[in-house]
Order: C-alpha cells, then structure tokens, then sequence
C-alpha cells in the first residue's frame, strides 16, 4: 500500500480549552525526547503535509516549534490551534515552523464562542490573536468544526472570515452531534460555490461515498498510536504504536488492510455520515 | 511567446504505482502519468512550449509533432488551471 499523504499529529492531548464537542480522549503525553525521534522519522517519509496540533499544541511550545522547523524543511508543516496562546514572541517562530495555520474559530459571536468552549473572555484573546497573525503575514485558515451547536453560525463566520480576507475550511463533525443530513446537504449547496471555503471529507459520504481514511490520511495520538483517521479513534482502530513499530510496517499490516476493507465497505453502503463513526462512537 | 515554469510550492511524490502533485495553496492533489509528470519536470526552469517539446520528443515517440504539440499543450493547460505551472 502507498503511504498516506497527509498526517494529523497530535503533540498532546491536554487543552485550555474545554470544548463541548471535543473528541480527543486524555492520554499521557509522549516525552520531548520521543517526540523528536518521531519528527526525525517523519522527516524521511513522503508525507505531504503535516498538521501538528492537539489538544492545544502550544501547550508545548518549545517543542513543537523545534518539530515544525524540522519538518518543514521537507513537508508542507500546519500547525492546528485554538489561538489563544499566541504570544507576539512567537509570530518568527511561527513562520519559520509552519507554513500555515489552521486556528479554530466555531462562532463570531462572543457568546456562543466561549459558551461553546467553556472559557470566560477568550473570545476577545483569539480574535486579537488572528488579528496579529494577520498583520504579520502569517498564512491563517479558519476552521469551523460544524455540529448542532454553532449550525446557524457559519454564515457569521463566513462573513468574519471574507472581511479579514481568510480562507475557511468547515469540518462536519462526526459525534453525536448530529445534523439531520437534508440540513447538512442544503448547508454544503448553499456554500459550496463560495469563494474560500472548503469542505472536509464528512461532506463527502453521501455524495461521492468516499473516504480518505488510511489510503490519504493517518492520525498519530498523543500516545503515539496510530489510526486511520482522526475520528476513529477507539483500540479497535488502533493500528499500532509508532514508539514500537516503523511508520510503514503499521501502513501495510494485516490490521491497516482489513480496517480500511471495512471502512470502503461501510462508505459504500451508508448515506447519513461516517457510518464506522456512528456505529462505535455514538 | 510563452514561456512556463513550476509552482515552486508543489510537492511531488513518485513511486512504483503511482506519481502525485500536490498544491498545498489548495490541498489538492493530481494524479498523473509518466508523460505528464515528465512535462512537469521539463518546466524546472523557464521553458518555451518549442523547449519543452524538444526535451519530450527525445523521451517519447509520438506519431506526429502535432500531435505531440497537442498533448503537451493539453497538458500545460490542465496543469496551469490548477497552478501546478506558472504561464509567465
């Protein structure tokens, strides 16, 4: 099997945040030390692009600022966040690490912002914190994770994100969230010819039944297990540990191979979502 | 006359089975064949569509020049829509 081409690295799982939605189980960190062997042998594979994030990645700074500039010499480097943590320090580093940032933003109303990650005032701190990033030049790409929470508000953020000139990617969450798939279908019709915005593969299911998980993207935990994606996320989709087992052994086991059969049979038969999400997480 | 070049921000990756680009501008990523893949190497450096025909025609036998012409023009045009080549 060709390795994937994209990787979600998740540097820890501990956040400031606390997001209603929030999918990422607690897990004990790998140590500095063991996440810089893994850069190192990210470094080598042919990877496309990787996203570091979390949990909130600049909860470890040092860290992944030191694995960003490593990757980024050979890979399209992302670095995935809340925001909230940008310092004016920073922004050098964050250019020299990164050639984009992916920064969450659910609302553009303060209330449904910090109701929806539980953080009194963080609205003010990331929207200053886009703001700086802006003006010094750094690449920023809005995500929008959409569940039945914050529906009504992506116009809203749409509208943010043209005034700042951003581009916006919305990613359907797989939870139990769920939005009746006719809203999600008009949604997706509405936007879709829009300029700067995209749409992650949950909007694909129904409509080209397709998946990228294992054959285009992989996920690492904080833990350093490894699955197809970042959703599926349970030991049944475990598809090993990278601190014990070399990338592409875990790509080409016997267990990758027969998840990803499961998964291509499960897509092609079922039209409201990820149908292995649904099954195991719900 | 035109002239071409790589989008110096594409990645590409080739192995037994198959060659991709991709465009991190837009995350998208383009499958393509030896013939193409070849024209995008022939753009490494500035390139005129007669430059680039010449370094094709020593790699592959086509039935005419103008059918040679045709394809890599074809090529070129796919390749500049998506801004994997640069029209200079």
């Amino acid at each position: 099997m060709n390795n994937p081409y994209f990787l979600d690295w998740e540097i820890t799982s501990k956040c400031n945040f606390n997001c209603k939605f929030c999918y990422i189980n607690k897990e004990k960190d790998l140590s500095d030390e063991e996440c810089s062997i893994i850069a190192k042998q990210l470094a080598k594979s042919d990877f496309f692009e990787i996203k570091i994030g979390g949990g909130e990645p600049l909860l470890r700074k040092h860290l992944v600022f030191k694995i960003g500039k490593l990757l980024s010499r050979t890979k399209n480097t992302v670095l995935v966040t809340n925001g909230y943590l940008i310092k004016e320090e920073d922004i050098d580093k964050i250019k020299s690490s990164f050639k984009k940032v992916q920064l969450s933003f659910h609302s553009a109303e303060d209330a449904l912002f910090t109701s929806l990650n539980q953080v009194k005032s963080s609205f003010k701190k990331v929207l200053g914190n886009i703001n700086l990033l802006i003006q010094n030049n750094v690449p920023v790409v809005i995500n929008f994770v959409l569940t039945s929470l914050n529906f009504e508000a992506l116009d809203a953020v749409y509208k943010f994100a043209q005034r700042k000139n951003l581009k916006i990617r919305v990613i359907r969450y797989r939870g139990n969230k769920f939005i009746p798939k006719g809203d999600i279908e008009r949604l997706y019709k509405k936007f879709k010819n829009y300029k700067n915005i995209s749409f992650d593969d949950g909007f694909n299911f129904w409509k080209k039944k397709k998946c990228g998980a294992i054959k285009n993207t992989l996920a690492i935990s904080s833990s350093g297990d490894v699955y197809p994606c970042t959703w599926l996320r349970n030991k049944k989709f475990k598809l090993g540990n990278i601190t014990c087992t070399p990338l592409n052994e875990i790509i080409n086991s016997t267990k990758a191979k027969s998840i990803l059969n499961k998964i291509n049979k499960a897509i092609s038969t079922h039209e409201e979502g990820c149908p292995i999400f649904i099954e195991n997480f719900k | 006359m035109a002239h071409y070049i790589q989008n110096k921000n594409i990645l590409v990756r080739t192995t037994d089975n198959e060659n991709i680009l991709f465009n991190p501008e837009n995350g998208e990523l383009h499958k393509v064949n030896a013939h193409a893949l070849f024209v995008w190497q022939c753009v490494k450096r500035l390139s005129s569509l007669n430059n680039i025909i010449d370094k094709v025609k020593r790699k592959y036998s086509f039935n005419s020049e103008e059918d040679l012409k045709k394809s890599i023009l074809k090529i070129l045009k796919y390749f500049i829509k998506k801004n994997v080549i640069i029209e200079k």
